[in-house]
Parts: C-alpha cells; structure tokens; sequence
C-alpha cells in the first residue's frame, strides 16, 4: 500500500495559506499490512438489550447509508475502512426504544492485534433513545495503528450520545472519522476523550439535515511527551432551527502539539439555526504547539454563529492560591485543569470510565 | 422600486465613474513579456540594478502557482492586461500644471480641497505614473521626504536600494512577483529619527485606463521615534474589461516610531484587488492599520505585522462592505516574534445583494514571544440570504507565555430592534441604515474625518437599494 495515503489528510473545507501548516496533516508512517483482529469487541452479554452485531457484509451495505457524501479524514482512508475493515458493529435502536444502560464497545490492541480498521454503524430509528461508549486502548506499549469510522444515521426524534475514549499507546497512530446524518428533531452527541497515542487525528462531520436537529462536540484532550492530535470537525446547517455546539478542552505539556479546526457551515435555508464554537487551550510547556482554525461559514442571513478561541498558560492567581494551602505544584496544577474539563468528563455515563480517565489524566499531570 | 434601484446605481459611484478619455503619452502592448519590462524600465531610465530586479521577478513569476486557496481568479488574465500607462504628462509639484482634465478628476475627488485643508503634503497617481505631488515646506526643512518613487530612486538610491522589496521579497507569492517586475509609480516617504508630521500625508491613486494594471510601489521609512498619518485612497471608474491592481506597501518602523496607515479603497467593479501590505516593527514601536473595502470585483488584501523588537505594537481596524457581485477576500496577518508585543484585531464585514465577505487572518506568536498578548474579534453582518460571509481565522501559538483571544460572531439586524425603531416613528429604511452605520461606527471612528463620511453614504446608498 502506497504511503501518500497519509499525507494531506484531515483538510478543511475551505484553505487558507499553506505556510501556517493548518490545511491539513501529513504522517510519516507507512500504512501497516492488514491483519485479522479477532478479540470480542462487543462483550457479548453485557450488551445484551440492544440490537448490535458484528458487521459483516450485508449489515455495512444497508441503503441508508449511500447518501453519507462526506469524507472523513480523507475519502481513501474512509474507502479503505468500508472495503478492508477488520472488525466493527452494528447497531440498531428499534423505534422508541430508549436504553439507559450504555452500550459499550472495546477495541484493545495488543502486539498481535495491532491493527484494526473498525467499521461501526449506528442506526437509531424514530424516536429511540441510546448511549454508546467505544473505547480504544492498548494492552501494552504497542506499536499500533488504528484507522476507524463510525457512521450514525439518526431518524426522527432519536437521541444517540456517543462516547469515544482513546487511551493508545504512545507510539500508535490513531485515525477516527465519525459522519452523522440526522432527520428532523434528531440530535447527536459526541464526547470526545484524547489520552494517547503518538499521533491522533479525529474527524467529526454533522450533517443537520432535518428541522430542529442538533449537534453537540465535547473534547477533552491532553497532549504530553512528543503527541500531535489534529482535529477537524464540520457541522453542516441544512435544516431550519438547527443547532450545534462543539466544545474543546485541554492541556498542552513537554513538546505536544495540538491544532483544532472546526468548522460551523449555515448552508442556505437553515434559517433560524445557532451555531457556537468554544476552545479553550491550557498551555503547560514552553515548547508545546498550539493551533487552532475556528471557522464560520454562512450563507444564511437569519442564523446566528459565535466563535472563540483563547489559550494561555495556567492562572497563577489560582495556582499561588493553591500553593499556599499547602498543596504542591504539579497537584495544584491538576486541581485547575480537572476543574476546567470536569464539566466535560461528567457528562460521561460511566463511573468507571470515569475514574479511568481521571487517573490517566493524574498519571499524565502529576506523575508524568 | 426597481426604478429606484436603477437611480441607485447610478447615483452610487458618482464622481468615482467618471471616465476620461484614455490618453497617454505612451501605452505598453498588452501581455507580459520581458520585452515589456525592459521597455518600461528604459522609459523610466533606472538604474541597472533595478532592470534586473524586475527580470528576476518576472522569472519568479513565472514559476509560482496561483494561490489554491481563496477567490476563483481564473478571469485574470495577463495577455490583456496594459502593464503600463504613462500619462500625457510630466510629474509636477503644482496643481496648475496638471493637465485640465486629470486635474479636475482629482478636484472631484476632492484631493487638491483636502490638500488645503487637512493634509502636510499629497501625491496623486493617475494610471501608471505620480502626476503630482507636493509637501510642506516646514517638513522638507525637519529632514521629511515625500515624493515619488520614480525621483526617489534616483535621488535616494541608496535608500531604496537597500529597503525595496526587502520586507516583501518577490518570492513571497504570485502577485508581488508580478509587481517586482513591473512596478510603477507610488510614493517614498522618510521620516527622519525624532520628527512628528502631525498632520497626515496622502496619496490617491486613480486608474483610468481601460483594461490596464495598476502596480504602484509604497515605501515608508520611519526613523527612531518618528510619528506619521499616511492616508491611502484608490478608486477607478468602471469598464467592462477586466482592470488589476497590484501594488505592494511597505513599511518599516524603527524603535519608538509610531505609523498610522489609513486606506479607503473604492476601486470600481471590474477591478481585481491583490494588493500586499506588510509594516515591519522594531521596539516599541506601533503600526495602527485602518483598512475599509468597498470597491473591487474581487480583492485579496491580508495587511502583515511582523512586530520584530521588544514590546512592538500592531491595531489593525478593517471594515469590510461586499455587495452584488463582489468577492471581498480581506483580513490581516500579525506574527509576534519578540518577547512583550501586543496585536489587536478588529474587523467588520457586511454583505449584501450576493456579495461574499471572507475574513482571512493569521496570528503566529514564534517560541521566543513570551508574554505576547493578542486580541482578536471579528463581526459579520448578513442583509440577506443571497450573499455569503465566511470566517477563517488561524491562531498558531508556540510558547506558552501567552494571552491570546479570538472572538467571532456572524448574524443579521434583529428584528426586534428595527422594530422598536419603527414603533419610534423611524421608517425601516432609516431603521436599517442607522443599525447598519452603528454597526460600523467604531472602525468609522477610525478614519479620516471625510473618509468617514464617505463611508456612511456608501451605506447609506447600498441600504437604499435593497430594501422594499
């Protein structure tokens, strides 16, 4: 396989100048042999109240989703997950189903499986109701590859939260594209959490297709040692009162580098929609690498769209505060940074997760 | 309302439409060609070194590819256009000397009144050369230098031998190639360590050549601790055929100087806009950019601040008003790369009739910038749903000493005001235009006195046009 599938990849929907770097990323990785990957994703058992199997090739080439146009983090890598994928699953929430308990799906490297192409698809049919949780993380210090795309369909009045928590080695690559479509009232929403690897680039494209649906992005990410994490998430504004929120958290430590683009597109007849795009960058080392590309595209007139964008190093007033109730630096400087992406974290359906991405992020913060 | 429509339009670029007949003393064949260039600097009998500049960048030119990014240019296209158009007369320092009719397109445009009035000196470029240009005798006695770029290369060589398209080298993209080679015309101004012109300088530039470019050269020196107000205004009655305008500003400001430059740029609707701008400053230094885009068919213009010294200072206050047919590509580009400097960003745009407003920016704080602080806000204001505003700001942040704020928000006249308004007895119309000039009255604020003025009719009549 050719390595240039790695190159200009996650690009924004419309350029700005090639010397600021921020049109897209190029790795320096070859793309690695396949391989089958056989651990049980699913936990059969656990799962047990919802309608999710295996993919396989009649599931993944369900009509629905021919009319998902858009690319991912680039339209091979997308191709090369519907045609080679490895493993993945299928969902489906049946009409007004509304299930409380989170699904869960775990995608574990280890050195035999260090390759996985998941291809996930999530149908929720009118008016259900579900949450899912997809964790990918390593057994070991693995050098792995994950290249996944996760393709949602939301019918009328259907709520899906979904959950991703990536945790990877820190020599792993990590490639994740999501492509939502939602019909009218349906919303999405995304937690994002950014722990690992040595390169992460994630993709989320909304389209808010149908009147009054909603899309929400959450991220919380921390960047240590050499990472890079590439971001680029879209919302299309097709239908009338439609909203979206994209929401991104995190800290910046020893030579990390972040770049964030997101992009908020009113597209013509989405009149009455809102729009906000929030990013707030904790930077913790002098030699971290900060982007970030918030865009606004409009070509409505009744709509309305908010960005911002700010990054600084940690508020010393709360740190000196901190440090004088007798708390030590590296602690303080967690108290602070938890504070800032709790809100995130908490949304987070379960206790467990939750405690494991507040460890990781403990571990990272305080112990590194 | 059609019929008013109509009015509008004509009524709109008034005394900027009027065309004089295309005379000149001498013309280059259209297209661009080494022979042309040759032509151009045997004409203006530079020196060598400057022949070979302009052949080095024509060859530069050659080689780099259009931008991928932003506005379609395909219309450009260099076989048609005139590089240069001498006027049919000799630069003069008084305004009975210019040619009756070129002297009276400027009294329309009310420069010899504003000369009188308000300003310390002027220039005026009519096509590709300076046809005028003036300065008070109490600022040629502080040392001041203001003249055109032609005499400044044979009086100064030296100078501007060693600051031309230095800061803006022609590698730098595809149309500041093109303007190494064929530059024309343009103003030199040198302000010596310590001299504060307290009142402003100003250059207009008016092409009226049909299908011609215009490639005018600005270079702004200011010396330690120096002050000026440097005005730029542009505009060109509108042809069929397409018109450029590719001129490059440059502008360096020494330790402690401060350099306010103002631009109204009005250029007519056949023009296509790709001009550069680029002000580099030293400690404690300041640039304050005031930039308003009105005319053009489409322009591309990023005004840059590279703030070099210890607590340099950059404002940059743009207001940008796309309407029918407009492409309007604007924004600014700051790179802090000392420790303590600052940069503000201000912008507004509107768009209407099927005008498209793109704010483009860049911020770069490099890794030895600590403590830089930057603040950013850019608002949009849709009139319609047939027009577009994109916003496309990038922050690039690599030390973390920093304070940085961006702030974006894009949205219509709410209907609530126009409303209250309306229940005060204002009509619609009036309601509009006032939200619309509120809108723009801080970047209006910015601007010289009958600059400002002439912005609130500009909305004024482009609101008029719309509604009903």
């Amino acid at each position: 396989m050719s390595e240039n599938l790695l190159n200009n990849i996650n690009y924004i929907p419309v350029r700005t100048w090639n010397w600021l770097g921020v049109n897209d990323i190029s790795i320096d990785r070859d793309m690695p042999e396949m391989k089958p990957y056989t651990l049980d994703i699913l936990q059969i058992g656990k799962n047990s109240s919802i309608d999710i199997e295996p993919i396989d090739k009649m599931n993944s080439s369900i009509d629905l989703l021919n009319s998902f146009q858009y690319d991912g983090i680039s339209k091979e890598l997308s191709e090369l997950v519907k045609d080679n994928y490895n493993t993945g699953f299928y969902a489906k929430i049946n009409k007004d189903q509304r299930i409380k308990e989170p699904v869960t799906i775990h995608y574990e490297f280890d050195t035999d499986s260090d390759v996985i192409y998941d291809n996930n698809i999530i149908i929720a049919e009118e008016g259900s109701e579900s949450t899912f949780i997809i964790e990918y993380d390593s057994k070991d210090k693995t050098n792995s590859f994950h290249n996944g795309l996760t393709r949602i369909y939301g019918k009328k009045n259907s709520t899906i939260n979904l959950i991703k928590v990536q945790s990877l080695s820190d020599k792993s690559i990590h490639l994740d594209g999501s492509i939502v479509k939602l019909e009218e009232n349906a919303r999405v929403n995304f937690i994002l959490v950014e722990l690992g690897s040595k390169t992460s680039v994630t993709n989320v494209c909304s389209e808010l297709e149908g009147y009054r649906s909603s899309a929400s992005v959450h991220t919380v990410y921390i960047g240590d040692k050499g990472r890079t994490l590439d971001m680029n998430y879209r919302i299309n504004h097709y239908g009338k009162e439609t909203q979206s929120n994209i929401e991104v958290k995190g800290a910046l430590m020893d030579k990390s580098q972040k770049t964030f683009r997101g992009t908020i597109d009113f597209k013509k007849g989405a009149s009455g929609s809102i729009g906000k795009e929030e990013e707030y960058a904790v930077l913790l080392s002098k030699e971290a690498k900060n982007k970030s590309v918030p865009i606004l595209l409009c070509t409505e007139e009744d709509v309305s769209g908010e960005h911002s964008a700010s990054a600084g190093k940690i508020d010393e007033n709360k740190l000196f505060y901190l440090m004088t109730r007798g708390i030590r630096e590296e602690e303080a400087k967690r108290l602070i940074i938890e504070a800032n992406i709790r809100p995130i974290i908490d949304l987070i359906p379960d206790k467990n997760i939750k405690t494991i991405i507040y460890d990781e992020i403990r571990r990272k913060l305080v112990y590194g | 309302m059609e019929k008013k429509k109509t009015i509008i339009e004509d009524l709109d670029r008034g005394i900027y439409d009027i065309k004089n007949e295309d005379k000149f003393s001498y013309k280059t064949k259209t297209g661009l060609t080494r022979e042309v260039i040759l032509d151009i600097s045997e004409k203006k009998s530079e020196p060598e070194w400057m022949t070979e500049f302009r052949l080095k960048s024509l060859q530069i030119y050659n080689e780099i590819e259009l931008p991928a990014w932003g506005p379609a240019l395909d219309e450009l296209d260099m076989d048609n256009i005139v590089i240069y158009v001498k006027p049919d007369t000799q630069m003069n320092s008084d305004w009975s000397e210019v040619p009756e009719e070129i002297k009276d397109t400027f009294e329309k445009l009310g420069i010899p009144k504003a000369e009188r009035e308000s300003l310390a000196g002027v220039g005026a470029q009519y096509d590709s050369e300076v046809v005028y240009h003036s300065i008070k005798e109490d600022l040629v006695k502080q040392g001041v230098i203001y003249t055109d770029m032609e005499s400044a290369i044979i009086e100064y060589e030296d100078i501007i031998k060693e600051y031309f398209m230095k800061l803006v080298p022609p590698s730098d993209h595809k149309f500041v190639a093109l303007h190494g080679a064929v530059w024309s015309g343009g103003s030199f101004v040198y302000v010596p360590e310590g001299v504060e012109v307290d009142i402003p300088l100003q250059s207009y530039f008016r092409l009226n050549s049909p299908g011609a470019g215009q490639f005018e050269h600005t270079l702004i020196i200011l010396e330690k601790n120096a002050k000026l107000h440097f005005i730029e205004g542009c505009s060109a009655p509108k042809y069929n055929v397409t018109n450029l305008h590719a001129g490059c500003v440059e502008l360096y400001i020494k330790e402690g100087a401060t350099l306010r430059y103002s631009t109204i740029e009005n250029w007519s609707r056949n023009m296509l806009n790709l001009n550069t701008k680029r002000a580099v400053v030293e400690k404690n230094g300041t640039i304050e950019w005031v930039s308003g885009s009105f005319g053009s068919k489409i322009s591309m213009l990023y005004p840059m601040s590279i703030l070099k010294g210890e607590n340099a200072k950059s404002e940059f206050t743009g207001i940008t008003f796309a309407g029918k047919d407009q492409y309007l590509d604007t924004g600014t580009k700051v790179v802090h790369a000392a420790p303590y400097t600052s940069s503000a960003i201000s912008t507004k745009s509107i768009s209407k009739s099927g005008g498209t407003a793109v704010y483009r920016g860049s911020v770069t704080v490099t890794e030895n910038a600590h403590h830089a602080k930057s603040v950013i806000s850019c608002e949009s204001l849709m009139l319609d749903d047939l027009s577009r505003s994109d916003t496309i700001p990038v922050l690039d942040i690599r030390n973390n000493e920093v304070e940085i704020g961006h702030e974006a928000k894009i949205g219509r006249i709410s209907d609530d005001t126009i409303y209250y308004l309306m229940t005060r007895g204002i009509s619609e119309e009036e309601a509009k235009a006032m939200i619309v000039r509120g809108f723009a009255d801080p970047i209006a604020k910015e601007l010289p006195l009958e600059y400002a003025v002439e912005m609130n009719n500009l909305i004024k009549l482009e609101l008029e046009g719309t509604i009903g």
